[in-house]
């Protein structure tokens, strides 16, 4: 188990920036994830910690620790990858043992810790199979096993759960979060799932270009995004965002609006504070439905207003039909601003 | 009617190929009076002769055991040459990679009567002439470039994650050959030893030219040089070309699969 600590890490691809020079610091026992889209060099960071890669300039450490230096064998990470990475002529136990053999350990301790992460992860009667011989979420129990066996003091995972289908994901998220409570081991989480991120992690760190956007709770990063790149990445349904002449029309916006006359503004408001009626209420917009998706516990509804896309919530029963009007509750006090060319939040206080 | 063609197609192909080595079977079982004349195209009576002649009259046995030591050490060591310089060719990070594999290309095109002379004064020089090691040597280098770029096509095709995790899971990069990589590639070395393996076991030009006695000599020399009285011992020949031909027709038989695996990596997924 470690704090890690990252000085000035940085990047390249010859003369292509895939991270910028990053400080930050990851608790002991935290469970941490690197959250963006493909590209955003979330990857990349942690091959950096794993030391299959070199940065060009920087440090790590743990705890006191400098790590950038050694070789991957000497930081005690074990990591699990997105395609599992297990070893297709070895066995299910040969894959756990594997990295316990590496290190000479005597036989019957390898028995008995094998025996003991299979029993944790349900893979006592599999021990004698081949990869080949195993579903996809029983190839993600083995390179989790494979990476528990030996207590690392760093945990690192590389989008393990997006080759899974939907339902196991959410089943292996939460066996996750159990095994991290149960162990307490530093984990570093990559994901381009923000609902993932957001389930699972005390602390994320929303990534684009290389560059850190934001780094704060779920929670925080949820209610308080630090610019539109944050606000649009996470929540599910995707945030609105309402530009050019129609920002005039948002109930609440017009004192942000006259203290920023001379900037373009954006206003952004998520789709799950927006409430939807079938008739008219005080404040409420006039909104041309084009869409309706009912998700069973809530109906969402999609509108066309003054030109521009808007999702809200109706209670699941409405009367809402498409192509009808329906009047959509905008609350002034969850409306965020950001400025249109730069994407930087404007506050209102 | 396309099903006719095809199987006329086949039939010419096979026969294109396997004539002459079919026209030697049936010369080294026909009785020596036979083997001077057009009809018969088959042996009218099946003889042995021929190869009772070859180990009875020459030193045969010695010069296939000169083959076989030279085949199977050229094969070794131009596996445990050529793998790991594959790897680290194709998974490792080496200064001056493009250069190397050039260097390695340039050798693969030198044609080896260029190279037959110095070699020979070289060798020579080195006390080795007339020696299997000699030839050991000589073939080892000239098939290295041909198992090394075969290799590396294998290793490029396996999935880099599992160096990676190898890497992670503490072992050291010739650690994470030998335990992950080399076991995956088996099929790779399997084709690239054989394809060594007959290279060795044919070549004339070498073997003609650096040895001089039943000491060294490989088996096409020692054919090419069976001593004919008045005549050219052409049931002797054929015979022991069939009996020198089998043990690489069985070799290639019997990792047929194997082969075709290896040659064709990364152009199927496995």
């Amino acid at each position: 188990m470690a704090r890690i600590r990252f000085e000035g890490l940085e990047k390249r691809y010859g003369a292509q920036p895939v991270l910028a020079p990053l400080d930050l610091v990851i608790e002991d026992g935290e469970f941490f994830t690197f959250v963006g889209p493909s590209g955003c060099g979330k990857s990349t960071l942690l091959h950096l910690i794993a030391g299959i890669e070199a940065p060009q300039a920087g440090a790590i450490y743990f705890d006191h620790d400098r790590v950038d230096q050694l070789a991957p064998g000497a930081r005690d990470v074990a990591m699990v990858f997105q395609s599992y990475a297990l070893y297709p002529h070895l066995t299910v136990r040969e894959n756990i043992a594997f990295p316990l053999r590496v290190r000479r350990l005597a036989r019957a301790e390898i028995g008995r810790e094998v025996g003991r992460v299979a029993d944790a992860l349900g893979l006592a009667a599999l021990l004698d199979r081949k990869p080949r011989e195993l579903s996809g979420g029983q190839r993600q129990r083995v390179a989790l096993g494979r990476a528990l066996v030996r207590r690392p003091r760093v945990f690192l995972m590389d989008e393990p759960l997006s080759n899974l289908d939907a339902r196991l994901r959410l089943e292996m998220r939460e066996e996750l979060k159990r095994l991290h409570e149960a162990y307490r081991v530093t984990t570093i989480y990559v994901t381009h799932d923000q609902e993932e991120a957001m389930a699972l992690s005390q602390r994320i760190a929303v990534l684009s270009a290389g560059r850190v956007q934001q780094c704060a709770t779920p929670q925080q990063v949820y209610a308080d995004p630090a610019n539109l790149f944050v606000a649009q990445f996470v929540g599910s349904p995707p945030i609105n965002v309402i530009g050019g002449d129609a920002v005039r029309d948002v109930p609440g916006a017009a004192p942000l609006l006259a203290k920023h006359a001379n900037e373009p503004l954006l206003l952004g408001v998520r789709p799950a504070d927006v409430e939807v009626y079938p008739a008219p209420r005080a404040g409420t917009l006039a909104v041309e439905v084009t869409l309706i998706e009912p998700t069973g516990s809530d109906l969402w509804v999609v509108g066309r207003w003054r030109g521009q896309r808007i999702k809200g919530r109706a209670a699941p029963g409405a009367r809402i039909e498409r192509g009808a009007t329906a009047h959509f509750n905008v609350p002034p006090e969850r409306v965020y601003c950001f400025a249109a060319g730069t994407g930087g939040r404007v506050r209102v206080d | 009617m396309r099903r006719a063609l095809r199987a006329a197609g086949m039939a010419l192909v096979i026969g294109y190929c396997l004539a002459p080595f079919l026209w030697q079977v049936a010369t080294s079982l026909k009785p020596a009076a036979e083997l001077m004349s057009l009809p018969p195209l088959f042996p009218t009576r099946l003889t042995f002769e021929h190869y009772a002649a070859i180990f009875a009259g020459h030193p045969f046995l010695r010069i296939i055991a000169n083959s076989a030591l030279v085949a199977a050490c050229t094969t070794l060591l131009a596996l445990a040459v050529g793998a790991p310089a594959a790897f680290a060719l194709s998974m490792l990070q080496v200064r001056g990679r493009v250069a190397i594999l050039a260097g390695v290309l340039a050798i693969s095109m030198f044609p080896p009567i260029a190279t037959v002379s110095p070699l020979f004064l070289a060798l020579a020089a080195l006390g080795l002439h007339d020696t299997v090691a000699a030839l050991i040597i000589t073939y080892t280098t000239f098939s290295l470039p041909l198992a090394v770029w075969l290799l590396m096509n294998f290793f490029a095709a396996l999935p880099r994650e599992l160096y990676a995790a190898a890497r992670v899971d503490g072992c050291t990069a010739f650690g994470a050959f030998t335990r992950v990589v080399l076991p995956l590639a088996a099929p790779g070395l399997l084709a690239a030893g054989l394809l060594t393996f007959i290279f060795a076991w044919n070549e004339f030009l070498f073997a003609l030219t650096f040895t001089a006695t039943e000491a060294a000599r490989t088996i096409p020399v020692g054919i090419a040089l069976f001593p004919g009285l008045h005549e050219v011992p052409y049931g002797e020949i054929a015979a022991a070309a069939v009996t020198v031909t089998l043990p690489v027709v069985v070799l290639a038989l019997v990792f047929q699969r194997r082969i075709v695996e290896g040659l064709t990596a990364g152009a199927v997924k496995g």
